[in-house]
């Protein structure tokens, strides 16, 4: 299948583009020169195979734009990365932007809009706007800009990801232009009466319990949530530029656990293997063991806290509360095993830095311990009557809602089915070899489901997949240890990657299958070890924009009218998605 | 599993809760004399959740900061002490100020988190800056935890986070 495939998609693209000599197996890179191209190869993507959409299909896994003006291109580029659904392949192409004069410093530029063939492209465009300075065509200033950047906080056309200013050009233009600001009224407006008697509520960025900063205005009428948008952008720290900046290759895991805090492993495991890919080095086998422990102790835990918040916001805290002590038991066991509570500091490329060597007995039986502790507990929520009249068919993710945004991890899985996972589709690390391939494969089988609702896309679906992950991560680490205590230490000592023979403005993927999604790196060498450009795909920002579209009222198949969303809903349809606005926002 | 037996096992939870509740915080009496009831009104100025893990931690049963008199309250007229979890970004600070102006006084800041200064990652970024100097000088006292290095643990324990709060 899968030649068949490559040979298809190269007819397809080759009628567009280029193709570049690709240095990975799983890679194959394509170059447009002109912005109708583009488009018109994404409509056609969207689609392929057409005539055979059994054998899956390519998903926009992330997008964003370099600057390439120093380089032998001359121009600013873009990048649009997609995923095979269930082949190892990933497509990049590259559409070289028209060359500008180098004069022209905070020229907008403009390229074609993929929102509308492609509307996962929407929050990688606003990023490019605000911080490369780089305009789809058709769609409005006001529309796309001060996303990341607050209009109120920064003046307007920073563009911090273009490499002409160093970062104290940066400090010192914006500290200029605060001078020159009158102090703004406060305009902050808490509740607006349209003319229709619809009412306009907003909440935030600071909230009433603890949770990251995110404005929402809820377009109500009584109860009934009409519209919902979202203003993120508040935890921007620009973590893109710091990676140029003030980090080289080898120690820029440090700043990639700063992310997102609740991925704060898979985040580093994610930058390794892009480091690692740029080095032409794998890491020993015990590391990758190791790796995909910490992975699945990482998913254990956020599961439970995310499920014991549900049943916190339903009221249910009977069950809220063991499962939050729970919780608390796998942060402390990560940091009796990993000496960090959310698993920092673990991650190298090359390898892994343990504390002290692995206690298999201790990790075996507390996995077990918890998990079942944690099965027990969720078997009550979900038999609970009034648990799952509150959760089902709220907050409805449709299939093709899910496909139309190119949502990822386990809010697809909960819309489209368990088998859409980055573990599978493009396995890295163990899963490359077949029994664990296999393994995870057979855990996901419908048939060895926990619990009988079906998944349709509701917070129901989403707390029992859940539930069921957590299941099979205890799965996969029983197994893990046992192949990891049977090692020879050989297999444990960390490989020192070196860079020397990496030329320059070569760019590598990491990808590792979170708790929450695909975590993508893509990392482009500089010379002397440094970053030329650091992009960081959190789950989060794809699935933003699918959050909003299951709130909004929109059809479901077994409802004759519009399903909608009441205010009281959204707390739990919210936490139900629990995406990172920190990673979202960089 | 039946729903009696369910029940047993909650009660059993609850038990354990406690029971790990006593063996980490023993020597904090939770009814000391001067005890008293502090309200805190929480604002991520930018961080990247990992303050809020630990902080929402506080509130789960075995540091069950609530049972304290410490408690998390929904609107800064209600509150005495400012949680601020850094580090700050530009976005926020207009936010966070105006937090800060509707409470009430007396009221005072504790911070957590990423202070932006020498030691920092972010240090340098345009997009962070350190707490400006009026808010500042109204800090109580900087959650911190160090390694055997001497270098600052982030995010702090959520049992230091209480010790502090506990001060107060």
């Amino acid at each position: 299948m899968n030649n068949d495939l490559i040979r298809d998609l190269r007819g397809l693209c080759l009628q567009f583009g280029e193709e570049l000599d690709r240095p990975r197996a799983n890679e194959i890179h394509f170059v447009l020169h002109a912005g109708a191209d583009l488009r018109t190869l994404v409509v056609q993507l969207m689609e392929f195979p057409a005539h055979r959409p059994d054998t899956g299909e390519f998903a926009l896994v992330t997008a964003f734009s370099n600057d390439e003006r120093e380089l032998e291109d001359g121009s600013f580029k873009l990048y649009c990365i997609f995923a095979h659904s269930r082949a190892d392949l990933f497509l990049w192409i590259e559409y070289l932007l028209p060359r500008e004069e180098r004069s022209t410093q905070n020229r907008q530029i403009y390229y074609p809009s993929l929102a509308e063939v492609a509307p996962a492209v929407i929050p990688f465009q606003r990023e490019m706007a605000d911080l490369m300075g780089l305009f789809p065509e058709g769609i409005s200033r006001a529309l796309i800009r001060n996303h990341l950047l607050h209009g109120t906080a920064y003046p307007p056309d920073l563009f911090p990801l273009r490499r002409d200013r160093s970062m104290e050009q940066l400090v010192k233009s914006i500290s200029e232009w605060e001078k020159e600001q009158a102090e703004v009224a406060d305009d902050h407006e808490p509740f607006k009466v349209l003319e229709t008697g619809e009412i306009v509520q907003r909440v935030g960025p600071v909230h009433a319990g603890i949770i990251e900063p995110g404005r929402f205005d809820f377009r109500v009428v009584g109860d009934e949530i009409r519209e919902l948008t979202i203003k993120l952008g508040f935890t921007h720290k620009g973590i893109e530029r710091l990676f140029q900046s003030g980090f080289t290759l080898l120690d820029g895991w440090k700043l990639a656990e700063r992310v997102s805090g609740d991925s704060s492993f898979s985040h580093a495991l994610a930058y390794c293997y892009a480091v690692e890919s740029l080095s032409s080095i794998a890491a020993p086998l015990g590391a990758e063991f190791l790796r995909a422990l910490f992975v699945e102790t990482e998913r254990i835990t956020n599961h439970i806290g995310d499920i014991a918040a549900i049943a916190h916001d339903v009221g249910f805290d009977l069950i809220s509360s063991p499962l939050a002590v729970l919780k608390e038991k796998m942060l402390r066991f990560n940091a009796s095993v990993g000496g960090h509570r959310l698993l920092r500091g673990l991650n190298r490329p090359g390898g892994m830095c343990l504390p002290a060597p692995l206690a298999v007995r201790h990790v075996k039986q507390t996995v077990e311990e918890v998990v079942s502790e944690f099965l027990d507990l969720a078997r009550l929520l979900i038999e609970s009557n009034g648990f799952r009249e509150r959760v089902s068919r709220i907050g409805v993710l449709t299939a093709d809602l899910a496909k139309q945004f190119g949502a990822t991890g386990f809010v697809a899985r909960s819309s489209r089915g368990r088998d859409h996972d980055f573990r599978l589709a493009h396995p890295y690390g163990i899963y490359q070899q077949s029994k664990y391939h296999d393994l995870l494969q057979s855990a996901l089988q419908p048939e060895k489901a926990l619990f009988f609702h079906p998944l349709e896309g509701d917070v129901l679906a989403r707390v029992q997949l859940r539930i069921e992950e957590s299941y099979t991560s205890s799965i996969l680490i029983q197994q893990i240890l046992a192949d990891y205590s049977e090692l020879s230490p050989s297999h444990l000592t960390s490989i020192d990657p070196t860079l020397d023979h990496t030329p320059n403005n070569i760019a590598a993927l990491g990808y590792v299958e979170g708790w929450r999604g695909d975590i993508i790196y893509w990392i482009m060498k500089d010379k002397f070890e440094r970053i030329y450009r650091c992009k960081v795909c959190d789950p989060s920002s794809i699935n933003w924009p699918a959050l909003v579209a299951a709130i909004n009222p929109h059809s479901v198949h077994w409802q004759a009218e519009l399903s909608r969303s009441s205010l009281a809903d959204f707390p739990v349809i919210n936490k139900s998605f629990n995406l990172s606005y920190s990673g979202n926002d960089l | 599993m039946n729903a009696r037996d369910g029940l047993t096992k909650l009660v059993l939870y609850r038990f354990i809760g406690i029971l790990l509740r006593r063996s980490s915080l023993t020597e904090l009496q939770p009814f000391h004399p001067q005890s008293r009831s502090v309200f805190i009104r929480y604002v991520d100025a930018g961080s990247a959740n990992d303050n809020e893990i630990e902080s929402s931690a506080l509130w789960n049963p075995i540091y069950d900061a609530e049972h304290y008199g410490r408690k998390l309250v929904a609107s800064p007229r209600h509150a005495d002490v400012l949680l601020v979890s850094l580090p700050l970004t530009r976005n926020m600070s207009k936010s966070l100020r105006l937090t800060w102006q509707a409470m009430p006084t007396p009221a005072t800041i504790v911070s957590l988190g990423d202070q932006v200064d020498a030691g920092s990652l972010f240090k340098g970024s345009y997009a962070v800056k350190s707490l400006p100097e009026d808010l500042a000088n109204n800090v109580y006292k900087h959650i911190a935890d160090f390694d055997e290095s001497g270098q600052e643990r982030l995010p702090p324990n959520p049992e230091s986070i209480l010790r502090v709060l506990l001060e107060l």
